[in-house]
């Protein structure tokens, strides 16, 4: 089974919009799909700008994990086939099957270990793809997925060359290179010396004043190899390089995940972060990160009017910003779906997911 | 102890966080706040210090919320906080989907409630299942306990003995239509069978069939003979049936009690859509808004006509149509705490009614043979008949029954009313049932003719309430409902009426109080369910803002009070030495043409049997 995340940098990128377009080429592949979220998504009209939000409509044979409650104000008829231990705000997460073919309310897992959980059942059930609605600013939850595709555009910023430059730093975060190395399963951050000898501290996060300071003051002897498992504010990361370059040039920076990183900070910030690193000689990277499958932009906007205080659609030279950003971002397909060209979704999903994760480089 | 870590993640709201701060300690849990103005990093970095087991988030300013909340969760998890540490969230600017959007493992919306947050840190699920539980546990009140029914006022009780033995004398040996359906219905239901059973015909039912239908009306025969609905009522369809019961089960009321001190009174509202899938969804809503009883209403002509009917029935008119079905659908979707009362206490059907309400689960009768047989009711010689009936089977059964003072709404002054009122409640008692009297707080007829309330309405209403606790031990309801005749249309105008008049009740220590709906005297038709909340929130409110409060009567309280009791006396007095009590109603010594009241018609002559 392969898994896809979607996620956009912010509301009304097309986020749904793109799975829905994903979830019909699925369909017409003949493969058997599954739909969940690790956010809440249901309203027909956007709560702030009162705009039409697309629904997720499914189809007979589609299989769904979705909040007990939320099964009640779906228009599709699901059988439900297991429930499982995961309790969320809008009830028990139920695995189902589409009998009846309507719109499904989804409230899904929002822990990534409780994702794994749900992708394990849609497996057992014979799923070949699963897709995974994302919620705006939460990326976490993604780790466990194969692979992503974001959406993008003119909701997140009306400003085309800002909008992809955001796109290109993120994408640079994501496309961080991978290594497999041998850490300390769950450990705390990890640090070994040049010398061979090494210390664990007791939070894996470099979050907070209090924990920078312990940390440099465990930085004594020039280092071999750091390991941030958590979370990293890239502010405090770029303190600690400045005051430690020294004791850390050469070394091998590892963070579990760039997902993690997105958490901790704007990607803009975290591209200033490189050029310090490469400067340092400091090497950048992650144990396992979902791969990006492509990328949609979107050219629509909701407008606010000053006038009446209420919202309406807008949208930005449309051509304009899908070739930006394909002149932006030349390591993965761009596209608009709703403008040529028009690739098969499921070939881009399969051709990239078939790479091993060891192969890419850091772009 | 266990630890918490309250953050408020907003730039200056914290008062919620300090409160919860204070409860969790009191709760037993180390509850650390942090201050406003934190940010989503800060309060990471401090869980990760402290592991504690759950972050509590609090976000009042209703923008930018989820730029600023949906930071802290994908931090934590990043963190790996998640494994160990909860996270929930609440404040003004928090909506279920929010919260469920963001990704937080609970959500707390509207007012603090410790029950869920306490849950929630136990590590129990939140929300639908704990208030379910909640709900189970909760015991059905009994309005009547602890009352002895004993007369404080000797004088008032001796007139009362002689009146009721007047009455049950004079019942003896009469009979009625009424009586003998109630009769042929009891052993219907004791033998299983209905009047429309498709299944083979016995004998039996064949001759409760005949019995029976020579007994009615011939719109109730016709239904039994010739499947002819009367107007204006149609089969409930088997679809509208289920679809209910699909809904029911999915939703659970969460019980708030509307008292904020204590446990009376009990608040009750009435429904009666003509539609039992709308009633109960009127009742689930005022279940949920923390109602403890309602009273079913039937159609006005169902009192009118000699005969119930059968089957799942719904009627586009006002008033919900009394059968067996209909009423065991209706009860089977309350909450198994709240308190049911049917109603039968002004019709041709009264005996049979309590045999039904009986059989489908009823909590409460309401029976008034003054107030039913006057103003438009059934008359006065066969409501007394069926109504004594009715008494015994009430006795019989256990089941209280409430007596309204409504003939006040006809410009009755209050003390003939309450005259009235106390003869059911000797005569109740004296057939071993047990009373529940119900003086009306309203603005009546008479107080507007006669300048009674023109300064204030407290003064009335207390006088009204102090002479019930002054003559007898009994449970005390004001309905029917509080503050009738002082409702506009405005909705708001209409709440605050009832709320005023529920506040007064219950500082006047009631058992339990009756409340209109915002609506209910401008509706036009059927009330909505929106114009119910109404008043159950102003109620709640009022409630709160009195507390343990109690009133003390005015000098002009206890005038009018002092009034009002010499006044029943007096009449009590005119009808014993009438020595007649349905010759009493007849000429108007419970209420006369004056008072607006008029002797009933319907039924007249249909009492067979006895001395005449
Ligand atoms: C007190 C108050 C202030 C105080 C705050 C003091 C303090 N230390 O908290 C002061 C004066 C500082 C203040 C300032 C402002 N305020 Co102010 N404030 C209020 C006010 C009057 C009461 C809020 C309150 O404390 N309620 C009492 C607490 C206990 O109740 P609560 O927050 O509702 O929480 C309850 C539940 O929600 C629940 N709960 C809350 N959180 C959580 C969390 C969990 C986990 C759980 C289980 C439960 C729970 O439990 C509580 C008890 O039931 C409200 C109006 C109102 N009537 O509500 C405006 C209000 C919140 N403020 C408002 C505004 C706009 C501001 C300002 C921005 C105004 C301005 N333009 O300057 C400024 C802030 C400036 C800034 N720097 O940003 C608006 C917000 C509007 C909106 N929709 O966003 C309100 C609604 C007033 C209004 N109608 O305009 N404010």
């Amino acid at each position: 089974m392969k898994t896809v995340g979607f996620a956009g940098t912010a509301k009304n990128t097309g986020k749904t919009t793109t799975a829905l377009h994903v979830l019909q080429a699925g369909k017409e592949a003949g493969l058997r799909l599954a739909l969940t979220s690790i956010g809440y998504d249901g309203e027909n009209r956007d709560n702030v700008t009162g705009l039409p939000k697309p629904r997720y409509t499914l189809q007979p044979g589609m299989l769904v994990a979705t909040g007990s409650t939320c099964l009640r104000s779906s228009t599709a008829i699901v059988r439900a086939i297991e429930e499982t231990p995961i309790h969320t705000i809008f009830g028990q997460v139920v695995v189902g099957e589409v009998t009846y073919p309507g719109t499904v309310l989804l409230a899904g897992p929002n822990r990534s270990s409780d994702l794994q959980h749900v992708f394990d059942i849609f497996t057992s059930l014979g799923c070949n793809l699963a897709l995974v609605d994302g919620a705006l600013n939460r990326l976490v939850p993604m780790t466990c997925v194969d692979g992503l595709v974001l959406s993008t555009g003119a909701a997140f910023d009306q400003r085309i060359s800002h909008v992809v430059e955001h796109a290109g730093a993120l994408l640079r975060l994501l496309r961080m290179p991978v290594i497999r190395d041998e850490v300390p399963v769950n450990s705390g951050l990890w640090v070994e010396f040049k010398d061979q000898t090494s210390c664990v501290l007791g939070y894996g996060s470099l979050i907070g004043k209090n924990l920078l300071d312990t940390l440099l003051r465990t930085l004594i002897a020039p280092v071999k190899k750091i390991y941030i498992p958590g979370a990293c504010d890239p502010h405090l990361l770029k303190l600690l390089i400045d005051q430690k370059a020294d004791l850390l040039r050469g070394a091998l920076m590892l963070f579990r995940s760039p997902l993690h990183l997105v958490a901790s900070g704007d990607p803009l910030l975290w591209k200033e972060i490189f050029p310090l690193l490469e400067a340092t000689d400091i090497q950048p990277s992650s144990l396992q990160t979902p791969q990006v499958f492509f990328m949609t932009v979107n050219p629509f906007y909701p407008r606010y009017l000053d006038r009446n205080g209420m919202y309406e659609a807008a949208y930005v030279d449309k051509r304009e910003l899908l070739a930006a950003a394909c002149n932006r971002i030349s390591e993965i397909p761009v596209l608009d779906i709703f403008q040529p060209p028009f690739p098969d979704v499921i070939s881009l999903i399969n051709y990239f997911a078939e790479l091993p994760d060891v192969t890419r480089s850091l772009c | 102890m266990k630890k918490v870590l309250l953050a408020p993640l907003d730039p200056v709201h914290d008062n919620a966080v300090k409160l919860l701060k204070r409860k969790l300690s009191e709760a037993g849990y180390d509850a650390i706040a942090m201050r406003p103005g934190t940010t989503s990093e800060e309060v990471i970095e401090k869980a990760l210090e402290e592991r504690p087991i759950a972050i509590l988030v609090s976000r009042t300013l209703g923008y930018k919320v989820a730029e600023t909340l949906g930071r802290l969760v994908d931090l934590a998890e990043a963190s790996g906080l998640r494994e160990m540490t909860r996270l929930g969230v609440g404040g003004m600017a928090i909506t279920k989907e929010t919260g469920g959007e963001l990704g937080f493992d609970a959500c707390f919306t509207g007012e603090l409630n410790m029950t869920e947050v306490l849950a929630f840190l136990e590590g129990k699920p939140v929300g639908l299942q704990t208030a379910g539980n909640a709900v189970a546990e909760r015991q059905k009140p009994n309005i009547v306990q602890g009352f002895t029914y004993a007369f404080k006022d000797k004088e008032i009780e001796t007139l009362l003995d002689g009146i009721v033995d007047q009455i049950l004398e004079w019942v003896k040996g009469k009979t009625s239509p009424g009586i003998e359906r109630a009769k042929l219905r009891a052993e219907m239901l004791a033998e299983g069978i209905s009047l429309r059973s498709p299944a083979k015909v016995s004998l039996t039912q064949q001759r409760l069939r005949e019995q029976y239908l020579a007994l009615c009306d011939d719109t109730i025969r016709a239904f039994y003979l010739t499947d002819k609905l009367p107007a204006g009522v149609r089969w409930l369809a088997a679809a509208e049936i289920e679809a209910m019961e699909n809904l029911l089960g999915s939703a659970k009321a969460r019980y708030s009690p509307l008292r904020h001190v204590g446990e009376k009174p009990l608040f009750f509202s009435q429904y009666g859509t003509g539609c039992p899938v709308m009633d109960v969804m009127h009742i689930k809503v005022a279940e949920a808004w923390g109602v403890d009883g309602v009273l079913h209403f039937d159609p006005s002509w169902g009192a009118q006509c000699e005969g119930l009917l059968e089957g799942y029935l719904s009627h586009e008119h006002d008033g919900t149509i009394l059968t067996l079905e209909n009423l065991k659908f209706i009860r089977h979707a309350q909450e198994p705490a709240t308190l049911w009362n049917v109603r039968g206490h002004r019709g041709l059907n009264t005996p049979e009614t309590q045999v039904l309400g009986h059989a489908a689960g009823a909590d409460l009768f309401k029976i008034n043979i003054p107030y039913g047989s006057t103003a438009g009711g059934t008359d006065p010689q066969r409501l007394t008949v069926d109504g004594v009936y009715s008494l015994r089977l009430a006795a019989e059964y256990g089941i209280p029954f409430d007596i309204p003072g409504n003939d006040e709404l006809s410009g009755v002054p209050p003390f003939k009313t309450f005259a009235g009122i106390l003869i059911m409640v000797a005569l109740g008692l004296k057939l071993g049932a047990k009373p529940i009297p119900k003086p009306l707080l309203c603005y009546s007829p008479y107080m507007t003719i006669y300048g009674r309330m023109d300064d204030n309405m407290i003064d009335m209403n207390i006088a009204k309430l102090m002479v019930w606790r002054e003559i007898v031990d009994a449970p005390v309801w004001p309905g029917e409902p509080v503050g009738f005749m002082t409702h506009s249309p405005e909705r708001v105008q209409s709440s605050m009426m009832t709320a005023v008049h529920a506040a007064l009740a219950s500082s006047m220590g009631v058992d339990a109080v009756t409340i209109a709906s915002s609506d209910e005297a401008y509706s036009k038709g059927p009330i909505s369910a929106a114009a119910r909340v109404d008043t159950l929130r102003a109620v709640r409110d009022a409630l709160r803002f009195q507390g343990s409060v109690q009133l003390t009567p005015t000098p002009r309280a206890l005038t009018l009070a002092d009034e009002i009791h010499d006044g029943i006396c007096e009449v009590l007095k005119t009808v014993a030495e009438r020595g007649d009590f349905v010759a009493s109603i007849c000429e108007g010594l419970l209420g006369n043409e004056e008072d607006g009241l008029y002797p009933g018609r319907i039924g007249a002559g249909t009492v067979s049997g006895g001395r005449l």
